[in-house]
C-alpha cells in the first residue's frame, strides 16, 4: 500500500507520515500545496492521496479541487479528504462527481490509526468512506417527510452503516447479525431505495448518495 | 473722434453699483438729453428741409421723433431696471445716434453743426448695432462681435466721417452754399470721392459682418434666451439690412444723399428702430410674466413637491432636460441631488456650471447647457424666485444625504464585523485546531509501543489516550466554535449550501421551499443566513410547531426571505419559555438581525396569520 500526503501544517504532514509507516503502510512523498501534490501524484501514481481540504493559496477549498483533478486524470489513485468541517455538503461534492475510492474524514481521525488504515484500505479497494461523525449527524437530522421514512429503524442503521463505506461482512460485526439478515436489510434498503436494478457496488454509492441528499 | 469706446468687458461689479437717486437722476438727464438733442435736430431739419429726411413733413418730423425718443426711452428705462449694465445707456445711445443723420445738412447756419455732422452722420448704424447685440447684458459676448464693431466705426466714423471731412472743402466742392468746415486740411475732392466709395464698398462688408453675427447669435442661444433676444434683434438686423440698401443703392454716386428712395430707406429704418424699442419693453413684460411663473411653479413646488422637486420645475422653464440641480453638503463639502444621492457636476462637454450664490454662500449649484444662463441677471432671476423652495430642498437633501452616510456607515460596520467574524473563523480553524491535530498526532507518536518497561507502560499509554480523548473533544468544540462564528461553507459556496446545511443542526425540520443558487454579495448572504439561523431556533422554541419552511426567492435586486413556522392544529403559537404575549417576545428576539438587514437597506416583519403560524419576512436589497 503505498500513499501520498498533502497538508500545509509541517506537523501535521510529517507525524501522519510517521503514524502510517508505523502501521506498515509506504509513504511515497508529502506536499505542502496542491500543485506539489498534483506533481507527486503523477510520478509516484500511488493508492491513495491524504489531501487536507483548506491548502494555500487561498485555504478555502484546494484540496477537494486536487482530489476532484486526482479523481479525473488519475483514475487508480484514491483520495481521502481530510476536513476540519463537519459539513456533509463538502463530502458530497466529491461523491457526487466520482462515486468510487474516495473518503471524506474528519481530521481528528489521524490520531485513530486504526480507523484511518481501515479507510486506507477501503478506499484503495474501491470504495468510499465517510466519517462516522458526518454519518451520525445525518441520521439524527430532522427531517421532513421522504423517502428515508420508510425505512425501519434497523434500516436506516444499516444504510448508516453502508454509508461509513462498510461491507455486509463489516455490517454484520458492528451489529452483531448473521451475514444472511444483514443481506436481507441491505436488499430492503436498495429496494425501498429504488435501486434494486443497478451493480451491487454502485448501488452502495447511490443509497449514500440518497442519503446524503435527503 | 466720434467712436465711442467699446463697452465689451465692463464688469457687473456689485459694489460699483449706483445708488436708487442716482438712477434715477442719470434715467432722467438721460431722457431730457436724449429729448432736447431729438427736438433740437427736428428744428434743424425743419429749418432747411431740402437737404434733411424728417424736416419736410409731420410725417418725417414724426417719424425723426419717435425713433429716436422710443429708444432713448426705452434706454433710459432698461438703465433704471439695470443700471449696472450698459444695455440701457447703448440703447439711448442708439437714439440719439439716429438724430445724427440729420446734421450733414448743407442748409445748416452753423458751420459748427455742420461739421459734427460731416464727421458722425453715418454712426447710428454701427451705435444701433452694439447696442442690439450687447442686449441684454451691455457686453459682446464674442471676439468676433468686438472686431466687427470696431470694423463697423472704423468704417461709419473715419473712413465715411473723419477722413473724408478733412479733405471736404464745401465751397469748392459742389456746394456752394454749405456752412464752412471747421476740420477741413487741404481740399482734395479725388480722394473725397475715393474714399466715399471705399466707405459704402466696406460699409456693405461690415453690415453683412454684424448682420450674420446677429443671426448666429440667435440661432445659438438658449431658448429662454433667444425668446428674449429675437424681438431686439430681429428689427435691429433688419434695420442693417435697410442701410445696406441705402449704401448699395448710393454706390454708383458716390456718396451719401437724401433722394426720394432714401427717404423711403429712412422713414422704414424709423420703423424698425421704434419696433426694436418696443421688442425691449416687450422683453420687460415677458421677464415679469416669467418671473411670475417661476415664483409660482416654485411655490406650487413647495407646497406639494413635485416628484423630480426643484430641478424638474427648473429644467422646465429653462428649457433644458439635463439640467442637474446639486446641494452641496457635508465637510468637506460634496455634491448631493434632493433625494440625498450623491452628484458630480462640472463643466466640459456642452456643459458649465453656475453657482447659486446667496449671502455670499453657495445654496446650490447648477449644472447647465453651455450658455443657458450666462446672463448674471437671470442667474440672480433664478435664484431669488426659487429661494423658499432651494432653501427648503437643499435642508432636505442635506437630511437625506446624513441618513445615507449613516446607513452606508452601518452597513461598513455590519461588513467589518462580518470580515472580522470570517478572520477568527479562520484562525481558529487553521490555526488552533490544526495545532491540536497536530498534537494529537505527536501524543500518539508518543505512545509507547511494546515497551521494554511493562510496569509504567500501561500507566502511561492510558495517560496518552486520555490525553488524546480530551483532545478531541477540544477539536470538536472548536470546530463547532468556528463554524456558529461564520460557517466557511457560506463563504465558499453561498446562501442556498449554508442554508442547507443548517437542516442538520437545526432544533425543527427545515423545508427548503426554493433557495437562490446564484452567489449574492457578501452582506446579503451574511444577513440572510444568519436570519435563518434566529428564524429557526426561534421557531424551534416555540410551543407547537412541528418544523418549518424556507422560502427564499431572488429577483429584481431584491433577496426576499420567509420563514414560516409550520404550526400543529391548535390555539396558535407561543415562546414556551416566556409568558407574555407571541408578539414582542419574537421580534425583540430578532432585533440583532433585523439590524444587521436594517444596515444594508432591508426590512424585517413578523406576521402572525390568523390561523396561528408565524411568517418572518425579510426583503434585503442585492444592489450595491
Amino acid at each position: 500500500m503505498r500513499v501520498v500526503i498533502a497538508d500545509d501544517t509541517m506537523l501535521i504532514r510529517e507525524g501522519t507520515a510517521r503514524l502510517l509507516e508505523q502501521a506498515g503502510i509506504e509513504v511515497a512523498g508529502t506536499a505542502g500545496d496542491g500543485r506539489k501534490l498534483m506533481q507527486i501524484v503523477s510520478t509516484e501514481q500511488p493508492d491513495v492521496a491524504i489531501i487536507d481540504i483548506r491548502m494555500p493559496p487561498t485555504h478555502t477549498d484546494e484540496g477537494l479541487v486536487a482530489a476532484e483533478q486526482i479523481r479525473r486524470s488519475h483514475p487508480g489513485t484514491g483520495v481521502l479528504i481530510l476536513s476540519q468541517y463537519l459539513e456533509p455538503r463538502y463530502a458530497m461534492r466529491l461523491l457526487q462527481d466520482h462515486p468510487e475510492a474516495c473518503g471524506y474524514l474528519l481530521k481528528e481521525r489521524l490520531s485513530d490509526i486504526a480507523v484511518l488504515t481501515d479507510a486506507i484500505g477501503r478506499i484503495a479497494d474501491g470504495e468510499c468512506v465517510l466519517d462516522p461523525t458526518i454519518v451520525g449527524r445525518l441520521v439524527k437530522r430532522p427531517r421532513p417527510q421522504g423517502r428515508l421514512d420508510q425505512l425501519t429503524q434497523r434500516e436506516r442503521e444499516v444504510l448508516a452503516l453502508i454509508a461509513e463505506g462498510r461491507s455486509n461482512h463489516g455490517i454484520s460485526e458492528v451489529m452483531r447479525l448473521s451475514p444472511k439478515t444483514v443481506e436481507a436489510h441491505v436488499g430492503r434498503v436498495f429496494s425501498k431505495l429504488g435501486l434494486d436494478d443497478t451493480p451491487d457496488s454502485h448501488r452502495r454509492v447511490l443509497a449514500v448518495l440518497a442519503f446524503l441528499r435527503s | 473722434m466720434a467712436i465711442r469706446p467699446l463697452a465689451c468687458h465692463d464688469s457687473v461689479v456689485a459694489a460699483s453699483r449706483p445708488t436708487v437717486t442716482t438712477v434715477w437722476i442719470g434715467a432722467l438727464a438721460l431722457g431730457a438729453v436724449g429729448a432736447g438733442f431729438g427736438l433740437l435736430t427736428l428744428a434743424e431739419a425743419r429749418s432747411a428741409p431740402a437737404g434733411s429726411f424728417g424736416g419736410t413733413s409731420w410725417v418725417g418730423a414724426a417719424a425723426e421723433l419717435s425713433a429716436g425718443w422710443a429708444l432713448i426711452v426705452a434706454g433710459a428705462v432698461e438703465f433704471l431696471r439695470r443700471p449696472a449694465r450698459r444695455a440701457g445707456l447703448l440703447l439711448a445711445g442708439a437714439g440719439i445716434g439716429w438724430f445724427f443723420a440729420e446734421w450733414n445738412n448743407p442748409g445748416l447756419n452753423s458751420p459748427a453743426a455742420f461739421t459734427f455732422g460731416l464727421i458722425v452722420s453715418v454712426l447710428a448704424a454701427p451705435l444701433v448695432a452694439q447696442a442690439a447685440l450687447a442686449y441684454p447684458t451691455g457686453r459682446l459676448d464674442s471676439r468676433s462681435a468686438q472686431g466687427a464693431l470696431i470694423f463697423a466705426y472704423a468704417g461709419a466714423g473715419l473712413i465715411l466721417g473723419m477722413l473724408p471731412a478733412v479733405f471736404f472743402a464745401p465751397g469748392q466742392q459742389a456746394c456752394a452754399l454749405c456752412p464752412a468746415n471747421l476740420v477741413l486740411v487741404r481740399s482734395e475732392p479725388d480722394l473725397v470721392g475715393g474714399l466715399s466709395r471705399a466707405g459704402l464698398i466696406l460699409g456693405l462688408g461690415w453690415i453683412a459682418a454684424l448682420a450674420a453675427i446677429g443671426a448666429r447669435r440667435l440661432r445659438k442661444a438658449s431658448p429662454l434666451l433667444r425668446r428674449m433676444l429675437w424681438p431686439v434683434l430681429v428689427p435691429a438686423g433688419c434695420y442693417l439690412l435697410l442701410v445696406g440698401t441705402d449704401f448699395a443703392h448710393s454706390l454708383p454716386r458716390g456718396t451719401l444723399s437724401n433722394d426720394s428712395l432714401e427717404h423711403r430707406l429712412w422713414l422704414a429704418e424709423a420703423a424698425l428702430l421704434v419696433l426694436m424699442a418696443l421688442g425691449v419693453s416687450w422683453v420687460w413684460i415677458r421677464d415679469h410674466r416669467t418671473r411670475a411663473t417661476v415664483v409660482r411653479l416654485v411655490m406650487e413646488a413647495v407646497q406639494s413637491p413635485p416628484p423630480g422637486g426643484l430641478r424638474d420645475v427648473l429644467a422646465g422653464i429653462l428649457g433644458d432636460t439635463s439640467l442637474e440641480l446639486a446641494y452641496p453638503v457635508g465637510e468637506p463639502p460634496r455634491h448631493v441631488r434632493a433625494d440625498g444621492r450623491p452628484v458630480s457636476v462640472g463643466a466640459g462637454d456642452g456643459q458649465a456650471v453656475t453657482p447659486l450664490v446667496r449671502e455670499g454662500r453657495t445654496v446650490a449649484i447648477l449644472q447647465h447647457r453651455a450658455g443657458l444662463l450666462d446672463d448674471p441677471g437671470q442667474v440672480r432671476e433664478v435664484v431669488a424666485a426659487t429661494r423658499l423652495g432651494m432653501e427648503n430642498e437643499r435642508l432636505q437633501a442635506e437630511v437625506l444625504a446624513r441618513l445615507e452616510d449613516l446607513r452606508a456607515a452601518q452597513a461598513r460596520i455590519v461588513a467589518t464585523g462580518d470580515a472580522e467574524r470570517q478572520r477568527l473563523e479562520r484562525d481558529l480553524h487553521d490555526g488552533a485546531q490544526q495545532r491540536l491535530v497536530g498534537l494529537s498526532i505527536a501524543l500518539r507518536l508518543a505512545r509507547p509501543q511494546p515497551d521494554p518497561d511493562p510496569a509504567s507502560a500501561p500507566r502511561l499509554a492510558g495517560l496518552i489516550d486520555q490525553a488524546g480523548g480530551e483532545l478531541r473533544l477540544a477539536i470538536k468544540e472548536l470546530r463547532d466554535l468556528a463554524h456558529g462564528i461564520y460557517p466557511a461553507l457560506l463563504a465558499d459556496e453561498g446562501l442556498a449550501a449554508a442554508v442547507e446545511a443548517l437542516a442538520c443542526t437545526s432544533r425543527v425540520p427545515l423545508i427548503m421551499a426554493s433557495l437562490p443558487q446564484e452567489r449574492l454579495p457578501p452582506q446579503v448572504e451574511a444577513a440572510g443566513y444568519f436570519l435563518v439561523v434566529e428564524a429557526s431556533e426561534l421557531i424551534g422554541a416555540l410551543a407547537g410547531t412541528h418544523g418549518a419552511t424556507v422560502d427564499a426567492k431572488h429577483d429584481a435586486d431584491m433577496l426576499v426571505i420567509r420563514i414560516t413556522a409550520d404550526a400543529a392544529a391548535g390555539p396558535g403559537l407561543a415562546l414556551t419559555d416566556t409568558a407574555a404575549g407571541p408578539e414582542l417576545p419574537l421580534e425583540a428576539a430578532l432585533t440583532d438581525v433585523a439590524d444587521r438587514i436594517g444596515a444594508i437597506g432591508g426590512r424585517l416583519r413578523v406576521e402572525h396569520v390568523p390561523a396561528g403560524a408565524v411568517t418572518i419576512r425579510a426583503e434585503i436589497p442585492c444592489g450595491s
